[in-house]
């Protein structure tokens, strides 16, 4: 396999993950929003960490920043080990961006790869 | 025929394991074994005793610092150059100063240096 087709096919498998951690955070906020939870506290700010410099590294500035804002406010819910109601609608309303963003940049990388095809063909 | 330098990554997170062993293997030719999590991390650590490891900080069960202080604790393998990846350096200063490990790599990393980077800390 040639490198840039090795690196095509791990930016691909990391987009098409983004769904799955994005809904991940998504439960786990769902179950923060009723009160602070010790599991899914940690759940939501190691998903929302881990993301921030996962993304970045893949050249997807975007995600990084939603993901950053989500991995501090996760932090401070486990320092606090409280939600406040107007944090988890922010939680909310960045977790929606953060969604979006995602479709945007999994639109790209599927262009890209089609790109890829047909330069190959 | 040299011995390719040989490489442990130990992090959660798949995608992200398997950027990093692509980018080391493709650009500068080092052989990457990689691990999941802590546990899995050191047990592959004493199978292999690669030349240098590289771990990553925020890590669900068993985290970097943990996995670093039992590589120290360990003679057969406390020899061996730890490099971490964070993104937290603000705010684990002092644990990334007292954490035994060779260096530290910031996340976000640019895939393209880090091999540079690992070299120039680990000599």
């Amino acid at each position: 396999m040639r490198p840039e087709d090795a690196f095509a096919e791990v930016r691909l498998e990391f987009a098409t993950g983004l769904s799955e951690r994005v809904r991940t955070m998504r439960q786990a906020l769902a179950v923060l929003a009723q009160g602070y939870d010790q599991a899914m506290g940690e759940l939501f700010y190691l998903r929302a960490h881990a993301l921030k410099g996962t993304a970045a590294s893949f050249g997807a500035p975007e995600l990084a920043g939603h993901a950053a804002l989500l991995a501090d406010l996760g932090r401070r819910w486990m320092e606090r080990r409280q939600v406040a109601p107007e944090e988890s609608a922010r939680a909310g309303a960045e977790l929606e961006r953060l969604g979006s963003a995602v479709e945007r940049y999994q639109a790209s990388v599927r262009l890209a790869e089609l790109d890829g095809e047909a330069t190959q063909s | 025929m040299d011995t390719p330098f040989r490489v442990l990554l130990i992090d959660d997170d798949a995608d992200l394991r398997k950027l990093i062993k692509l980018t080391l293997e493709f650009t500068a030719g080092w052989e990457v074994a990689t691990a999941g999590d802590g546990a899995a991390g050191l047990e592959e650590a004493r199978r292999q005793k690669p030349d240098v490891i590289v771990l990553d900080v925020m890590m669900p069960v068993m985290d970097g610092y943990e996995v670093c202080r039992r590589l120290k604790q360990d003679p057969a393998l406390a020899a061996i150059p730890v490099v971490l990846l964070t993104a937290r350096k603000e705010q684990d200063e002092e644990r990334l100063r007292t954490s035994g490990a060779a260096g530290v790599v910031l996340k976000p990393f640019d895939p393209e240096g880090l091999a540079a980077r690992i070299r120039e800390l680990v000599g």
